[in-house]
C-alpha cells in the first residue's frame, strides 16, 4: 500500500520539520542563558559587544548600507564614586542605561555597558548626522535627569560611521575595521571629553 | 425510486444542472463584480473594497466551474468531447479570459504603480464580462443546435465556424446572461459594502434588471416563434447502452415549447424570473439587499432551469445531422460510473456547502474604505 | 483522419501546457505543508516570529498559487477541446477522478485559502492552524486525484471496453483507486513536490543569510526546510525507484527505454551510467556500463531478466497482428453481427484491439494493412529511447544533489553552525531551479516515454486528438505560450521582488528593511 507510506512520509517530514526548529530555539534559549549580561544593567558586555560589532559590519558590508557607533561616557561616574559612593554611582549607571534603551530602537540597535562608565550603542543604517540627533537626545535627557548632582558636565558622546571611518586603507578585514572604527569612536569621545559640559563630537 | 439506469441518466441531468446553477449564482456574483469594477470603483481604495468584498471568495466559487466540467466529463463524456472540441475558440476565448482573475486578483494591489493597477482592472474586467457574455452565447447556440456530426468510430466532426456562434440569436442570449449577472452582482456588492459604492450599486441594479427582463422576455419569444426546436421522433430503450447514432429528431419551430405544453406548472419557472427580478429591485431601493440577494439566486437559477427544461431531454442538438444530436439518454457514461459519481456528489457537495457557508460566516460584514486603509499591504 | 501535423500540435499545445502548469504545481503541493509546519510552532511556542513566517512565506505562496489554478484551468478543459476521441473513448473512467478531483479537493483548497490570507483576526489560532493544514491536505489529495487519473493512463486497470458504445467503461473503481502505477506515481509526484517547497524556502532563506539580513527569521525558516526536506528527499529517491517497476508491461518498455536496453541480458542485467542511444541502429554507443547493478535495482533479482527493446519490438508485432483480427471482430459486432461466436472470439482478442488501432496512423481500415505498415506500427510501440535515457539520467543526478545539500543543511542545523558554513549557504542557493528541472524532467520521463500510447496499449495518441486544423491550432498554440510567458515573466517579477524584500514586506517593523528604512 503506497497510500500508506504516503502519510506516514508527511507525517514524518512535518515531524522532522517541527522537530529541527523546536531543537534550535532549544538550543537558543540555551546560549541566552549562558551568555553573560553586566548584573546591572542586563546589556550585554564588551566581548558580546565586539562579536556584534563584527556582525554588524559584515552585514553592512554586504547590503551596503551605513551605521553609526556611538561611546557614552558618564563624566560624572568618578565625581559620584568619590563623593556619594557605590551606591549612588549605581544608580547614575541604571538611570543613563534608562534613558539609552528608550531613546534607541528596541530590537535593532545594540546597547552595551562597554566599561564600567562608557556605553556602547550600534545604530545600523544611521548616517552620523541621524545618530547625531539621537545622541543629542541622550545628551538632554541625561542632564535633565542628573544635572541637579554636583557638576555640569554629565555625558560626552563620540560618533563614527561605517563605513567612512571604518576602512584604514580602502576595503579591510573586519578584524582591522572594527579596531579603526573603535579607535575613531574613541578619540572623538576624548575630544568630547575635553569640551564642557555634556558635549558631542563627530568624527 | 430504484436507482436503475434510466433513473440515474435523469438524476444526473438534474446534478449538472445543480452544478451550473451553483456556478452561476455563485461566480456569477464575482463575473458581475469584475464587470463593474472599473465602473462602480471610481478610485484605487473604492476599487480595492469592491475586490475584498469578492477577493477571500471568489477562489472557491470558481471552483463550481471547474467541477461541473469535471462532472461533465464523468457524466456525458460525449457532450464534453464535442462541445467543448466544437466550440473550441469560444471555449478557449473564456478560458483566457479567465486567466486574468487568479493573477488579477493576487497581483494587483502588491505594486502601487496606478498604471499596473489600472491594467489589472481592466483585466478583472475581461475576466467577469467576456466569460458573462460568452457563457450566454453557448447556451443560445445550444437552444439553436450546433453544426456536428460523428462518423462511425463516434468520432466527432464539428463543421461550424467561430463567427457563426455569434449569431444574433446567440447574441441575445448573451445579453441575458451579462445583464443578469452584473445584476446579480450588484445585488452581492451592494449587501457587501456602503455609501457611495452600495447607492451606485442600487442604480446598477434597476439598469440591468431593465435590460435583463426585456432581453429575457425577448429570448424566450424568439425561442417560441422563431427557431427551430427539436424533438425525438424514435428512440430505443432508454435504459440501454448510450448510442447517439440510433434515434431519429426532427426540427420544428415552437419545439422548444413541448414540455410547457406537458407540463402547465412548468411555466412558473419563467414567470418566477420576473417577479424575483422586479421583487430585488424593489428590495434594493428599500435598503434589503440579503433579501434581494435571495431573490436574484432564485432568478438566476430560474433562468437556468427555463432553458433546461425547455431543451429536455437534449444537451447538444446538431443543427447537421439532427439525428445525431445528445440527450440525456444517449450521451451518458455507464451504469457502474453514474453510480459511483452518484454517491460521490450525494457524499462531497453536503460538505463543500458546509464549509463554505462557515466561510462565509467568519468572512461576513462590510467592506469599508478605512478597512482597506488599515490593511493597506495585506487586502487585495 | 486528422493528419499527424494535427496530432503534433496538439501534444505540443498539451506539452507546453502541462509542463507550465507543473512549474507551480510542486512549489504549491511542498509550500502547503512547510507553512503548516511553520504555523504549528507558532501554535505550539505562541512566538511571534513564526507568524510572521508562515505569513511571509504564505505571500510567497499566494502568488506561485495564482499561476497554478490559472494553467491549471486549461488542463480540466483541454482533454475535450484537444482530445475529444479521448475523453469520449474514456472519459467514463478518466473523467471520474477528475470530477471528484473538484469535489473533493479543488473545493477545499479554494475556500480555504481565502481563509488562510483574510481569517488571522476572524478565527481563533488554533481554528486557522486547522484551516491551514486542510488547505495543505485538500492541495495533496488534488494530486491525488490527478496522479491516479494519470497513473491510469500508465496502467490502466479496472476498465473494459464496450463496443456497443466504442468506449473504456469501469469495471472496478477501487482498481482504478489502488492502481499501483497511480499510487507509486502519487507518492513520488507529492515527495517530489516536498522537495520543491523545501529547496524554495532554504535557497531564499541562505540568501537571507548570506546577505546577513533577518537572521533569526531566516535561520528558522532554513531550520524548518532543511528538516523537511531531508526527509523528502530520501523519500522521493526510495519511492522513485519504485515507481518504474510497478505493474505493467508498458512500464517494463518503459524501463528499457530509459535505461536503453536494446537486448534481453544474462540477468542479472548491466546498468548503463552513460552512453549515446542510437534509434536507428537499435544500440547503444560508448556505454558505460556497470555489471550486475541493474537487474538488482530493477527487477530486484538474480535471475529474473530485464526484457529487451528488440524482444518487445518481436511481441508487439504479434500484437498488432492479433489486433487487426479484433477490429475485423469489432466491425463485425458494431455492423450488429453479434452472435455469441463473435462475441467469444472478440472478447478473447479485445486486449490487443489497441495494438490494431496503431495502423490507424497508416490504413483507416487497419484490417487491409500491409507488412510493411505492421513493422512500421511495431516500431512505433519503442519510444524515442535518447531523450528518455538523458531526462531520466538529469532527473536522478537533480535528486541526489539536493539529498545532499539537504543532509547537509540538516546536519548545520543540528550543531548550530549554519552562518559558519558559507559554501553550503552559497551552495543552497545556487541549487534553486534543481527541483523544477527535475520536476520537468520527471514528467518528460513519465508522459513522453508512454508515447505512442495515450491510454497504455488502449488508445494510441495518434487516433485520441480532436479533429481540428492544423491552423487552428498554430493560433492557439501561439495564444497560450505568449499570454503564459507573460503571466510568468510578471509572476518570476513580482516572486523576485518579494523574496529580495523578505520578511520586511509584511510591513510589521520587525524586519531588515525597514530597521534601516526607519534609520534613513
Amino acid at each position: 500500500m503506497w497510500y500508506f507510506s504516503w502519510v506516514l512520509g508527511v507525517l514524518l517530514a512535518c515531524a522532522f520539520g517541527i522537530i529541527n526548529v523546536l531543537w534550535l530555539e532549544a538550543q537558543e534559549s540555551l546560549d541566552q542563558h549562558s551568555s553573560v549580561l553586566d548584573p546591572l544593567t542586563k546589556l550585554i558586555s564588551r566581548v558580546e559587544f565586539l562579536e556584534a560589532l563584527e556582525a554588524t559590519i559584515e552585514q553592512c558590508k554586504t547590503n551596503r548600507a551605513p551605521f553609526s557607533l556611538l561611546l557614552v561616557s558618564l563624566d560624572a561616574f568618578k565625581s559620584i564614586l568619590d563623593q556619594e559612593g557605590n551606591e549612588s554611582a549605581n544608580e547614575s549607571v541604571l538611570a543613563a542605561a534608562d534613558i539609552i534603551k528608550r531613546e534607541t530602537r528596541r530590537e535593532i540597535d545594540t546597547v552595551a555597558r562597554y566599561d564600567a562608565e562608557t556605553f556602547a550603542i550600534i545604530l545600523p543604517g544611521a548616517h552620523a548626522p541621524a545618530a547625531e540627533t539621537i545622541a543629542r537626545r541622550i545628551c538632554d535627557q541625561a542632564t535633565a535627569r542628573l544635572g541637579s548632582k554636583a557638576c555640569e558636565s554629565v555625558v560626552s558622546i563620540g560618533i563614527a560611521e561605517y563605513p567612512k571611518h571604518g576602512c584604514p586603507e580602502g576595503v579591510g578585514r573586519v578584524l582591522e575595521e572594527v579596531e579603526a572604527l573603535l579607535r575613531a569612536t574613541d578619540s572623538t569621545l576624548k575630544r568630547a571629553q575635553r569640551q564642557d559640559g555634556g558635549a558631542l563630537v563627530c568624527a | 425510486m430504484s436507482l436503475d439506469y434510466e433513473t440515474l441518466k435523469l438524476v444526473w441531468w438534474l446534478f449538472i444542472g445543480l452544478l451550473l446553477i451553483g456556478f452561476a449564482i455563485m461566480d456569477g456574483f464575482d463575473m458581475g463584480v469584475g464587470t463593474l469594477l472599473p465602473f462602480v470603483g471610481r478610485t484605487d481604495e473604492e476599487r480595492r473594497v469592491l475586490l475584498n468584498a469578492i477577493g477571500p471568495t471568489w477562489e472557491g466559487n470558481q471552483v463550481w466551474f471547474v467541477t461541473a466540467g469535471g462532472a461533465l466529463f464523468a457524466a456525458w463524456p460525449l457532450v464534453y468531447a464535442t462541445a467543448f472540441s466544437g466550440l473550441y475558440f469560444a471555449l478557449l476565448l473564456v478560458l483566457f479570459a479567465l486567466f486574468l482573475r487568479p493573477v488579477g486578483f493576487d497581483y494587483r494591489s502588491k505594486l502601487p504603480d496606478p498604471r499596473w493597477r489600472s491594467a489589472w482592472d481592466w483585466g478583472l474586467f475581461i475576466g467577469g464580462a467576456v466569460p458573462a457574455v460568452l457563457f450566454g452565447v453557448a447556451f443560445g447556440n445550444l437552444l439553436q443546435g450546433v453544426p456536428f456530426h460523428f462518423d462511425a468510430d463516434l468520432r466527432s466532426y464539428y463543421t461550424g465556424s467561430f463567427w457563426g456562434l455569434l449569431n444574433p440569436f446567440a447574441l441575445l442570449a448573451g445579453i441575458v446572461s451579462l445583464s443578469m449577472l452584473v445584476m446579480h452582482g450588484a445585488v452581492y456588492l451592494q449587501m457587501r459594502t456602503e455609501a457611495a459604492i452600495a447607492e451606485r450599486c442600487k442604480k446598477a441594479i434597476a439598469i440591468f434588471a431593465g435590460i435583463f427582463l426585456i432581453s429575457f422576455a425577448a429570448a424566450g419569444l424568439w425561442t417560441a416563434f422563431g427557431i427551430d426546436g427539436y424533438s425525438i421522433t424514435s428512440i430505443g430503450a432508454l435504459d440501454a447502452d448510450p448510442n447517439p447514432l440510433r434515434k431519429t429528431v426532427e426540427q420544428s419551430t415552437g419545439a422548444w415549447l413541448h414540455n410547457y405544453a406537458l407540463f402547465a406548472w412548468l411555466w412558473l419557472i419563467p414567470t418566477l424570473v420576473f417577479v424575483m427580478t422586479l421583487l430585488v429591485v424593489l428590495l434594493s431601493r428599500i435598503g434589503r439587499p440579503g433579501i434581494a440577494f435571495i431573490g436574484s439566486s432564485v432568478a438566476v437559477a430560474c433562468v437556468i432551469l427555463t432553458a433546461g427544461f425547455s431543451m429536455y431531454p437534449f444537451l447538444l442538438p446538431s443543427s447537421s445531422v439532427p439525428s445525431n444530436s445528445l440527450t440525456i439518454w444517449d450521451s451518458s457514461s455507464s451504469f457502474t460510473t453514474l453510480k459511483i459519481m452518484f454517491w460521490a456528489t450525494l457524499f462531497f457537495l453536503p460538505i463543500v456547502i458546509a464549509y463554505t457557508s462557515w466561510v462565509y460566516r467568519v468572512l461576513r460584514g462590510k467592506i469599508t474604505v478605512q478597512e482597506i486603509r488599515d490593511n493597506q499591504h495585506t487586502a487585495y | 483522419m486528422i493528419s499527424e501535423e494535427v496530432v503534433d500540435l496538439s501534444r505540443l499545445q498539451f506539452a507546453i501546457t502541462a509542463l507550465y502548469h507543473f512549474l507551480f504545481v510542486p512549489l504549491t503541493l511542498g509550500l502547503s505543508f512547510i507553512l503548516a509546519i511553520m504555523e504549528s510552532v507558532y501554535v505550539m511556542t505562541g512566538k511571534q516570529i513564526y507568524k510572521d513566517m508562515t505569513r511571509f512565506w504564505g505571500k510567497l505562496f499566494g502568488i506561485n498559487f495564482a499561476l497554478g489554478v490559472t494553467t491549471g484551468l486549461t488542463l480540466e478543459f483541454q482533454f475535450g477541446t484537444n482530445w475529444a476521441y479521448y475523453s469520449h473513448y474514456v472519459g467514463d473512467v478518466f473523467g471520474v477522478p477528475l470530477a471528484i478531483e473538484g469535489l473533493a479537493a479543488f473545493f477545499l483548497e479554494s475556500t480555504l485559502i481565502g481563509l488562510f490570507f483574510f481569517g488571522w483576526d476572524r478565527i481563533s489560532r488554533v481554528q486557522h492552524l486547522a484551516v491551514t493544514w486542510l488547505l495543505a491536505l485538500g492541495v495533496n489529495l488534488s494530486a491525488l486525484m490527478i496522479l491516479i487519473a494519470n497513473g491510469w493512463m500508465q496502467n490502466p486497470v479496472g476498465a473494459e471496453f464496450n463496443f456497443e458504445t466504442m468506449r473504456m467503461e469501469v469495471s472496478s473503481f477501487a482498481d482504478v483507486v489502488f492502481n499501483p502505477a497511480g499510487q507509486v506515481k502519487f507518492v513520488h509526484t507529492v515527495a517530489g513536490g516536498y522537495c520543491t517547497g523545501a529547496m524554495f524556502v532554504l535557497s531564499i532563506s541562505a540568501y537571507y543569510l548570506l546577505k546577513r539580513r533577518d537572521q533569526a527569521f531566516a535561520v528558522r525558516s532554513f531550520t524548518v526546510a532543511a528538516g523537511f526536506g531531508l526527509a523528502a528527499a530520501l523519500s522521493v529517491i526510495v519511492l522513485g525507484d519504485e515507481s518504474g517497476y510497478t505493474d505493467g508491461k508498458v512500464q517494463k518498455l518503459k524501463v528499457a527505454a530509459i535505461e536503453a536496453e536494446w537486448e534481453t541480458e544474462e540477468p542479472p542485467a548491466a546498468f548503463t551510467v552513460i552512453g549515446f542511444p542510437d534509434q536507428e541502429k537499435m544500440e547503444t554507443r560508448y556505454a558505460l556500463r556497470i555489471p550486475w547493478v541493474l537487474g538488482l535495482i530493477a527487477p530486484r533479482s538474480v535471475d529474473e531478466p530485464i526484457i529487451g527493446l528488440k524482444d518487445f519490438l518481436v511481441q508487439n508485432e504479434q500484437r498488432i497482428r492479433n489486433g487487426m483480427i479484433a477490429y475485423a471482430l469489432l466491425q463485425k459486432l458494431r455492423n450488429g453481427e453479434d452472435d455469441a461466436e463473435t462475441r467469444a472470439r472478440f472478447k478473447a482478442y479485445q486486449k490487443n484491439l489497441g495494438y490494431g488501432l496503431l495502423l490507424k496512423k497508416y490504413t483507416p481500415n487497419v484490417i487491409d494493412a500491409t507488412e510493411e505498415q505492421i513493422t512500421m506500427a511495431a516500431r512505433d510501440t519503442i519510444p524515442n529511447v535518447a531523450p528518455l535515457f538523458w531526462t531520466f539520467r538529469v532527473m536522478v543526478a537533480c535528486g541526489f544533489i539536493m539529498l545532499f545539500v539537504f543532509a547537509a543543511s540538516f546536519y548545520v542545523c543540528s550543531t548550530g553552525t549554519v552562518m559558519k558554513h558559507r559554501w553550503l549557504l552559497r551552495l543552497a542557493l545556487y541549487c534553486l531551479p534543481l527541483p523544477w528541472i527535475a520536476s520537468e524532467m520527471g514528467w518528460i520521463v513519465a508522459e513522453y516515454g508512454r508515447q505512442p500510447w495515450s491510454i497504455a496499449e488502449i488508445l494510441p495518441t495518434f487516433m485520441s486528438a480532436s479533429s481540428r486544423s492544423a491552423g487552428e491550432l498554430y493560433l492557439s498554440l501561439a495564444g497560450f505560450i505568449g499570454f503564459y510567458t507573460l503571466l510568468l515573466v510578471i509572476e518570476l517579477f513580482l516572486m523576485l521582488k518579494y523574496a529580495r524584500l523578505g520578511p520586511s514586506s509584511l510591513h510589521s517593523g520587525r524586519y531588515y528593511h525597514e530597521k534601516i528604512g526607519g534609520a534613513a
